[in-house]
């Protein structure tokens, strides 16, 4: 599903180049759950941005789902992104002014699917996740992990195939983090792939790999 | 849609704060320029209300070294009627007030004494009734009249058996043979006429020298207006009518030689021909103003809505995170930026209303309360285009801008490299902006003030002091001239007996009213054009101690005296611009003037320093004063000085003269509402260019404060970094103030360098004070510098309260 060759993300200082991420070569394969791991400034985060399509100036070779990445122009890359893959993030980053069903459907909507449709897939995942009794509620009115349920519900609306996690259950208290962790090695188990950035060894065993990385570096796949 | 404008307005609803500045500020703007707008719509653009108004031509003589375009005589129009081969018809209108009786009351009413084919030439059909016609005009036809609607509904109770009722006019029945269309008022878009009579019943509602003029040729007396037969454009039909000119100056060398006649559609004579051009400059300048306040509030929004872009940055990272492209994100914005655009234009309609009748409360002396300035179609086309435009001036490049988000960083909250914006970012060239445009606004708003006191402070050349005015109506009170001059001796004796007047005199006009009484003046010096035609001059007729009554200064010769009657040669007293023109370099006293159809020579006793008589601003005319008991006026009015406030005597004086005759009618005004009403113009301009002035400015320092106090919180770490190194407050002043200097600054610099090349299109609107006067330039550079560093000086104030330690921790 993914394949990274000799990939390196390069910020140019004044005293020389500082390699973000550097020589990273790694294959990904479809249902994998896999566990990015590594401490502070180690280039998790920036790796995962790269895989989720949100980074472009890096360089070396990415095939992500039979697509060479490196080669696709900015719209090629960006069509790939909406129809594969979904984001879940550390502090949720759900819309403020929007209630739950609406954080839910924005992502159909900028996918430009049709009305009817968003309403379908919007109450089947409201179903899915229990959150029906939440649909009219704002974000604020919502507890830390019952946000980041929403969040994961929205990674998942518009079925992707692979589903990148950037530390999902940092904000959270141990047991919303197992909760959520759980969640997401059932997804998996259904046929997500799932890559997840986190500092937590025990989130790690809900994985099937773990990837670690130190100083930009790859030191075991 | 109906979703994405929900959201929008949800979005706009979680900012009140923000919300209400925006929509208010847009409506101010859109408001103001609306309201300009309707005015100019009402006055210069509404189409005629008449068939066919394309082919409709008003006809003016003009005359060699008379300026502007003049009224035509009766015969000429009878000639030209007659005579030409490109109108379907012509057909005259003269505005007139007549004795109207209603039982026991009676009144001066207003209206047009019209050709019989005024209507059918129009195309305008009555909605009760017939128009008027070609037999109604014949010499000796039934007195008839058509009145207007707003007549029909006040004085004849709308009913439809109005027709046929007989009107009392100069106490003379005529039969009401129709009712106008609501809304017509002729040709004069500030006429307000209450009925139109055929020209036929002219020797019964003119009197005196109405009726003189109204036979003369020399006299230039009616309107004209004619119908263009088919294919025949202006410019052909102007060429066909010279050689029609030429003959009458042949044929009439002493009423027309030098004469010839000048078309105007009929759309550019609804307004004085004359002062057409003044008004819609100044209309336009209204507008342009308005339109300053719209630009200064839409880069003020342009600001807000970048540093609420910043603020919001998270969200639309988020959303291009979750799949929105940049013209999804770009839509967003730009939908919740029309909703404000809207908002503030359906807001800025309301005020438009009540600005227009703020801006008509200010409008000129004399012109009539019922005018309609109304929100038509066209008005708010207007005011749709004014807020799509603000929308997009005010909401693309911010929507651009702020869907170039740096997703990475903030996804990953990395914090800001910005230290409060860079000096040339588009913020600041915003501001700078602003306050070129508001050193703009403010510089035309003090050169009109300066006018104001300039023309408040002007040498009237003759003493307004304690004055007071009152009019006889003796001609339509059917006095001949014996009992006018018998009538004013009476009243004259009355009026000096009143406790608390000082003196009485009378003239046959009063100054700076506008009204301006001319006749044609024929000096007897070189000059052979004027020597032989003469040309159209101001005079009054006056009592031999009229001059010494106004203080009026003579510079040679003689005062009248009561030797000035019958018995004596003629005199006169000129003006020196008089002096100038006939005798230039020669002592005018003995010189002789002639007067028109009369070979008497008059001689000139007496010359006075030129005085501001017909307008405050107008340069100094040719002007001749002649004695009351040599050259008789029927229509004349008391001059008459008091002890104390001339408005407390008015009533006693009014009723003086009522004991002597309480039919003729009586016209009184305190002589400081004439200079008031002579100042309007340059009261008005500086009112309205200040209140212009002042929005803008406030506008200005609302922006200005706006960028400095986000750059004072987005520079909140810094600042909390150099407290806690021990810097001291006035350096943190410093460093936020040095940037507003520098952006004031520059829009200080290039707000004079535009003010400069702008203000000599307003040079025509200043009285005695030029364009580019560096005294109001200096003053409001120093003006917008002081305001606009003290609006700096409060963000970099507060900057200096920043807690080090809640500083460095928020990071």
């Amino acid at each position: 599903m993914i394949s990274l060759r000799s990939v390196e993300k390069i910020y140019p200082l004044k005293g020389g180049v500082f390699y973000a991420l550097r020589n990273i070569s790694l294959e990904i394969n479809e249902g994998e759950f896999v566990s990015i791991m590594g401490p502070s400034g180690s280039g998790k985060s920036t790796l995962l941005h790269i895989l989720g399509l949100h980074d472009s100036s890096w360089h070396g070779e990415f095939n992500l789902l039979g697509q060479p990445v490196h080669q696709l122009d900015k719209k090629k890359r960006f069509d790939l992104q909406k129809k594969h893959l979904g984001f879940v993030f550390q502090s949720y980053h759900l819309l403020d002014d929007l209630t739950v069903y609406e954080n839910l459907e924005i992502p159909l909507s900028y996918r430009d699917v049709p009305k009817k449709e968003r309403e379908s897939a919007v109450c089947d995942v409201l179903d899915r996740f229990g959150i029906v009794g939440k649909k009219d509620l704002y974000p604020n009115q919502l507890s830390g992990g019952q946000q980041q349920l929403v969040g994961v519900a929205r990674a998942l609306i518009a079925k992707p195939s692979l589903i990148l996690a950037d530390e999902p259950t940092g904000n959270l208290h141990s047991d919303q983090g197992r909760e959520i962790m759980k969640l997401f090695k059932k997804l998996n188990e259904e046929g997500t792939t799932i890559i997840q950035v986190t500092h937590s060894e025990e989130n790690a065993t809900y994985g099937s790999r773990v990837v670690r990385l130190a100083d930009g570096m790859l030191i075991s796949k | 849609m109906i979703q994405d404008l929900r959201l929008a307005l949800r979005s706009l609803a979680k900012s009140p704060g923000f919300t209400t500045v925006a929509v208010l500020m847009l409506a101010l703007g859109v408001g103001a320029s609306t309201a300009c707008f309707s005015f100019l719509n009402a006055f210069f653009l509404r189409p005629p209300p008449f068939e066919r108004p394309d082919e409709l031509v008003s006809l003016h003589s003009t005359e060699d070294k008379t300026p502007g375009l003049m009224r035509l005589s009766v015969p000429n129009f009878t000639d030209y009627r007659a005579n030409n081969t490109v109108f379907t018809d012509l057909a005259l209108h003269l505005f007139l007030g007549v004795r109207f009786t209603e039982g026991e009351n009676n009144s001066i009413l207003f209206g047009h004494l019209v050709s019989g084919s005024y209507f059918d030439l129009l195309g305008v059909k009555p909605v009760l009734g017939r128009p008027l016609s070609v037999a109604d005009d014949v010499e000796g036809a039934p007195p008839v009249v058509v009145v207007s609607h707003a007549f029909w509904q006040t004085r004849l109770a709308a009913s439809p058996e109005a027709l046929g009722r007989t009107l009392l006019f100069n106490n003379v029945p005529f039969t009401v043979v129709g009712v106008a269309p609501a809304g017509f008022r002729g040709i004069s878009v500030i006429d307000a006429p209450d009925y139109w009579m055929p020209t036929s019943v002219y020797r019964s509602v003119l009197l005196g020298q109405g009726l003189e003029f109204f036979i003369s040729r020399r006299a230039v007396t009616v309107s004209v207006i004619g119908r263009l037969k088919p294919g025949v454009t202006l410019g052909q039909a102007a060429a066909s009518l010279k050689p029609l000119s030429e003959k009458l100056a042949i044929d009439f060398p002493a009423d027309n030689a030098g004469r010839s006649l000048r078309l105007v559609p009929i759309a550019q004579a609804m307004l004085d021909p004359n002062r057409r051009s003044d008004l819609l400059r100044a209309g336009n300048l209204l507008i342009a103003l308005a339109g300053l306040i719209l630009l200064i509030a839409c880069a003020n929004l342009a600001n807000l809505l970048l540093a609420r872009a910043g603020a919001r940055q998270r969200e639309i990272a988020l959303r291009v995170a979750l799949g929105a492209s940049r013209g999804q994100v770009v839509g967003q914005l730009l939908r919740e930026n029309f909703l404000l655009a809207a908002l503030g234009g359906g807001l800025g309609v309301v005020i438009s209303v009540w600005l227009r009748d703020l801006l008509w409360a200010l409008r000129p002396p004399g012109f009539p309360d019922n005018m309609e300035v109304n929100v038509d179609g066209r008005v708010l086309a207007f005011a749709v285009s004014a807020t799509i435009l603000t929308g997009l001036l005010f909401g693309v490049v911010p929507a651009l801008a702020a869907s170039r988000v740096d997703l990475i960083a903030i996804l990953k909250r990395v914090p800001s490299g910005d230290n409060g914006l860079s000096i040339f970012s588009f913020r600041h060239v915003l501001v700078a902006a602003q306050v070129a445009l508001s050193v703009v606004a403010l510089v035309i708003a003090g050169l009109f003030v300066r006018s104001l006191n300039q023309a408040s402070a002007v040498t009237l050349g003759w003493n307004s002091r304690n004055l007071a005015l009152m009019s006889a109506d003796l001609v339509q009170s059917g006095y001949n001239q014996t009992r006018t001059l018998e009538y004013y001796q009476r009243a004259l004796a009355r009026l000096r007996t009143v406790p608390g007047v000082l003196d009485v005199s009378i003239a046959s006009r009063p100054f700076l009213t506008g009204v301006n009484p001319q006749r044609t003046i024929k000096p007897q010096g070189e000059d052979e054009a004027l020597r032989t035609r003469g040309r159209f001059m101001s005079f009054a007729v006056v009592q031999p101690d009229f001059l010494r009554f106004m203080g009026l200064e003579l510079v040679a010769g003689r005062d009248f005296s009561v030797d000035d009657n019958g018995t004596h040669p003629p005199a006169v007293i000129i003006n020196e611009a008089m002096a100038r023109l006939a005798w230039p370099g020669q002592d005018p006293i003995g010189k002789t003037i002639k007067l028109y159809n009369d070979e008497t020579p008059v001689q000139v006793v007496g010359v006075t320093r030129n005085i501001r008589d017909v307008e405050l601003r107008a340069d100094p005319a040719p002007f001749a004063f002649f004695p009351v008991a040599q050259f008789f006026e029927a229509a004349n009015v008391f001059h008459i000085r008091t002890a104390g406030n001339p408005t407390d005597l008015l009533p006693t004086l009014r009723k003086e003269l009522q004991s002597l005759d309480p039919a003729v009618n009586l016209r009184s005004i305190d002589y400081r509402e004439v200079i008031r009403n002579a100042l309007w113009g340059s009261r008005t301009g500086a009112t309205l260019m200040s209140v212009f002035g002042v929005i803008a400015l406030f506008l200005t320092l609302l922006g200005i404060y706006a960028v400095m106090a986000q750059a004072v919180v987005q520079r909140t770490r810094e600042i909390g970094i150099c407290l806690a190194l021990g810097a001291q407050t006035r350096a943190v002043v410093g460093l936020i103030l040095k940037r507003g200097v520098i952006v004031t600054g520059v829009g200080v610099l290039g707000g004079l360098a535009a003010a400069c090349g702008l203000t000599r299109y307003v040079g025509s609107f200043l009285f005695e004070v030029k364009p580019t006067d560096p005294l109001t330039f200096a003053v409001i550079a120093g003006l917008l510098s002081g305001v606009a560093l003290l609006a700096c000086y409060i963000p970099a104030r507060r900057a200096t309260k920043v807690d080090p330690l809640i500083a460095l921790r928020s990071e």
